[in-house]
């Protein structure tokens, strides 16, 4: 493509370099999406069950759905 | 970029005994007549890059992707079937094949050549005819889906629906779960237990100090610690089975409390989703057209793959304008998908129902596996609670039913879930535990114990309830806000590609048409109603006003202009691994206006480029030889034969090149034979020109005929046309060389010459050769520009003329 014009990599890549200044983002959520997206591993199974880890670490950081304070 | 030196193919499609084509990365313009084998050029070079072709795999089904219709047939199957290409960049070459069994293998391992190959697959290469109006024709969604996947767009279209997909599966999982739900019905035990609602700490101790004011155990609660101690102290272990009937019945009205509270929206969500599947089914016929979608868009690939190559319906027989056909199936595909996108609509309804229902499905058996459920006196509790799990299973064995089923679904009115049923069970359940906490009155520890361990357990919940949610939310919105950003992104960077295509589509478009209605071609994204992008149309000015059905308002061969555009402006805007492209026999539909305006804009705009241009028209190549003379364009003729099946006719320019370079190397291989061959293209084109009878013969054969018998006929005709013509020729004198001696069997034989001799005889055969050659022209005199006035047989410009007898 011409130089003027961004390839489809190029575009995902100034994407994810920049997303965590994205307003009202969470930080850990963006952090996991970027490092599946280096790995080459962003795929629906993967965001789905990096979704569901840093839901679970989080809950047991801060005591579980049912841990206690 | 790279450019081809030279090509070799042996035994692909109609190529039999190997084809060299040396390009020296020079442009080439090949004629073949029909079934000569020339797309077996195009066919070769697009499995070398691809591995498979396109309009091959339609002939054999499975993994080979046409390798089976790739050999050729004759070839023995010991024999490797190959294409060889040198490129400007050595360290590209490469020779790939396919052996008897199919197994294919490629020579060059290094990783430049398989970056190479691999950024290959985004370039355009080839176009054929058959390619020229896919675009063109294409539907919105077609387009941008061609479109996304040529710029590299196709990953980022992927990485959006992810994000959209990632945000859509956490609104859709609070929604099902329904947090705020589960957070009253915990709320709904602390005030039961508490006497108050307790949505803070502070508010949980509060009640808890009151609740143990009566103890006068001294004690301020100021932590769940505390809760923990007071707990410890007033537990009295005999009262254990009692207070474990308590939590159960407790359980039991927690939980079918969120049932009750999401009872409101199953039931009108599931009337909704009637409402609709009954609407889908009220035009049964519409609903069976439905399955017409996949066998019309098979129809319309048959088309436009170019399987079916006349002007007629594959099915009815009838003829008919591919391209209106085509177009036709379009509307109606446009129409079903419309249908179908309602359908997609109700089942994905359907399938957010389903959610809610297995989440109280979940908490139903979840309720099942309390203990007390085992007991006898409570068999009738466990029927009804099994009741309500079947009718929720029920309604979602409702929710997978066909729309074309025989029986519609039932109705909301009979597979109603009995609100007040139920909240009868919780209203009976909390009685119940209220009821056993307040029976051992005379033990007045035992109720605050009970109360407040009640109290606590629910708040701990509802706290975990309230962080899950919280985590939730952040993920959800984080997901909305990536979304939102990379949709900005996308369509900023795709606006920008569209416009600096659109701008070389319409010059390109334009060059070819000028001074013509139409100009002002853009490709333009379009959205739906929910602001997605869901496909790209062509919109351009026709006499001023904007229009975007080009099959409404273009002629055949302007949409096959379009077609083009679109492809050199893809050339252009794509190909950087590739310097060349080859155009293979897609002139036909193009008037005389047209082709020399393409070959103006191939020689002008794409000059940097190599290309391999193939043609079957006469008239075409003629033009376009003519076109490219001095731009250092090779020029070939491809003829087919039984025996090696496609190769190439050298050209008269080429014959004549390698007989100077054997001359100055001193070279005497084949050089006789060389320069027979050399006299026999000659003197066809001569005989051709002046119109010198030679006997008939078919096709095949004129290819054999042999320099004695052409020159013989050159000699009889300017005999009785010309006057000066047949001395100044002379060719009595040429015909007694040992080249031309012999018949058809010694074609190939060998010479016992010196160089010497060769010498003498060559500048004598140049010499009757430059009789009939003008070199300010560059044409052999023909009766095509006879002067009538003069009487005399003429070249092209007139510096060469002789006298000729009408």
């Amino acid at each position: 493509m011409s130089d003027e014009t961004k390839s489809g990599r190029e575009v995902i890549d100034e994407f994810f370099a920049n997303s965590l200044n994205i307003e009202g983002v969470d930080e850990k959520t963006v952090k996991k999406l970027t490092s599946l997206y280096s790995e080459r591993k962003l795929t629906d199974t993967y965001i789905q069950n990096a979704m569901e880890q840093l839901l679970q670490e989080e809950l047991d950081r801060t005591g579980g759905k049912d841990g206690k304070d | 970029m790279a450019k081809i030196k030279s090509i070799k193919i042996s035994g692909i499609r109609g190529i039999k005994d190997c084809l060299t084509l040396d390009l020296k990365e020079k442009s080439v313009l090949i004629f073949g007549e029909n079934g000569s084998g020339k797309s077996s050029l195009a066919d070769a070079i697009e499995w070398y890059y691809s591995d498979g072709i396109k309009h091959l795999v339609g002939e054999e089904t499975g993994s080979t992707r046409g390798r089976g219709a790739l050999r050729n047939l004759l070839i023995p199957d010991s024999e490797d079937a190959y294409i060889d290409i040198q490129y400007s960049n050595n360290k590209l070459d490469a020779t790939k094949s396919v052996d008897g069994s199919l197994k294919t293998s490629i020579s060059n391992e290094s990783d430049d050549f398989q970056e190479f190959i691999v950024a290959s697959q985004s370039e355009n290469l080839i176009l054929r005819y058959r390619d020229l109006v896919e675009f063109i024709l294409a539907t919105k969604a077609e387009k941008l889906d061609k479109l996304q996947a040529l710029i590299g767009f196709a990953e980022v279209a992927n990485v959006r629906a992810l994000l959209k997909k990632s945000a859509g599966r956490i609104v859709s999982h609070i929604r099902s779960v329904n947090y705020d739900n589960q957070k009253n019905a915990k709320q709904s035990v602390i005030l039961e237990y508490l006497g108050q609602n307790a949505y803070t700490s502070e508010q949980l101790f509060a009640g808890a100090n009151e609740l143990i004011k009566p103890l006068k155990i001294g004690k301020e609660i100021k932590s769940l610690k505390d809760i923990q101690e007071v707990l410890i102290t007033i537990e009295t272990k005999e009262d254990t089975a009692l207070f474990e009937q308590i939590i159960f019945h407790t359980k039991i009205g927690e939980s079918l409390n969120e049932i009750v509270g999401n009872i409101d929206t199953i039931n009108a969500s599931y009337k909704s989703y009637h409402t609709n599947y009954t609407n889908l089914r009220k035009d049964p016929g519409k609903m069976k057209k439905l399955q017409l979608l996949v066998l019309l868009k098979e129809g319309r690939s048959v088309l436009i793959n170019d399987v079916i190559q006349a002007d007629y319906c594959p099915l009815c027989q009838q003829e008919k304008s591919k391209i209106e056909l085509i177009a036709e199936l379009n509307e109606r595909i446009k129409e079903l998908e419309e249908l179908e996108q309602e359908k997609d609509r109700l089942d994905e309804q359907g399938q957010e129902l389903e959610g809610v229902l297995r989440v109280n499905v979940n908490t139903v058996d979840g309720l099942l596996t309390e203990k007390g459920f085992k007991e006898k006196e409570n068999s009738k509790l466990v029927a009804k609670v099994q009741g309500i799990k079947t009718l929720l299973e029920k309604l979602s064995g409702e929710l997978k039913k066909d729309l074309n089923a025989k029986a519609p679904i039932q109705a909301p009115s009979k597979i109603h879930i009995d609100k007040k049923g139920i909240s009868a069970l919780v209203k009976q359940a909390q009685d119940m535990a209220a009821g056993l906490t307040e029976s051992k009155k005379s033990n007045i520890q035992f109720p605050i114990y009970t109360k407040l361990s009640q109290s606590v357990t629910a708040y701990d919940e509802y706290q975990g309830i309230e962080r899950e949610l919280g985590i939730l939310t952040k993920q959800k919105v984080t997901f909305q806000a990536l979304f939102a950003d990379f949709i900005k992104r996308q369509e900023e960077a795709l606006e920008a590609f569209l416009t600096m295509f659109s701008s070389n589509i319409n010059e390109y478009y334009t060059t070819m048409n000028p001074n013509e209605i139409v100009d002002d071609i853009k490709l333009v994204p379009r959205k739906d109603t929910k602001d997605d992008l869901v496909g790209i149309t062509i919109e351009y000015r026709f006499l001023d006003k904007t229009k975007t059905a080009a099959n409404a308002y273009l002629s055949e061969s302007h949409i096959n202009c379009l077609g083009l555009s679109f492809f050199l402006a893809s050339v252009k805007a794509f190909n950087k691994e590739n310097e060349f492209v080859v155009i293979d026999d897609l002139i036909s539909s193009y008037d005389r206006s047209h082709r020399a305006r393409f070959t103006k804009l191939l020689t002008d705009n794409f000059s940097e480029y190599q290309i391999l241009l193939l043609t079957h028209e006469q008239e075409f190549f003629e033009l376009v030889s003519s076109a490219v003379k001095g731009k250092g364009w090779l020029i070939q003729e491809i003829i087919w034969s039984a025996d090696t099946g496609a190769g190439f006719e050298e050209g008269i320019v080429h014959s004549k090149e390698r007989i100077l370079k054997k001359f100055e190397d001193k070279n005497l291989d084949g050089l006789g034979t060389d320069i027979r061959i050399y006299t026999e293209k000659v003197m066809k084109q001569i005989a051709n020109n002046i119109e010198a009878q030679v006997a008939f013969r078919y096709n095949e054969l004129n290819e054999k005929r042999m320099a004695s018998e052409l020159l013989d006929s050159v000699h009889s005709r300017i005999s009785r046309k010309g006057t000066g013509l047949k001395e100044k020729a002379d060719i009595p004198s040429i015909k007694g060389m040992p080249m031309f001696i012999g018949n058809i069997g010694s074609h190939d034989g060998t010479f016992n010459l010196n160089i010497g001799d060769l010498e003498v005889m060559w500048e004598d055969i140049s010499k009757t050769i430059r009789t009939f050659y003008c070199n300010d022209c560059e044409t052999f005199i023909s009766v095509k520009y006879f002067d009538n006035v003069g009487n005399k047989i003429r070249c092209r410009c007139g510096n060469l003329a002789y006298d000729w007898k009408e």
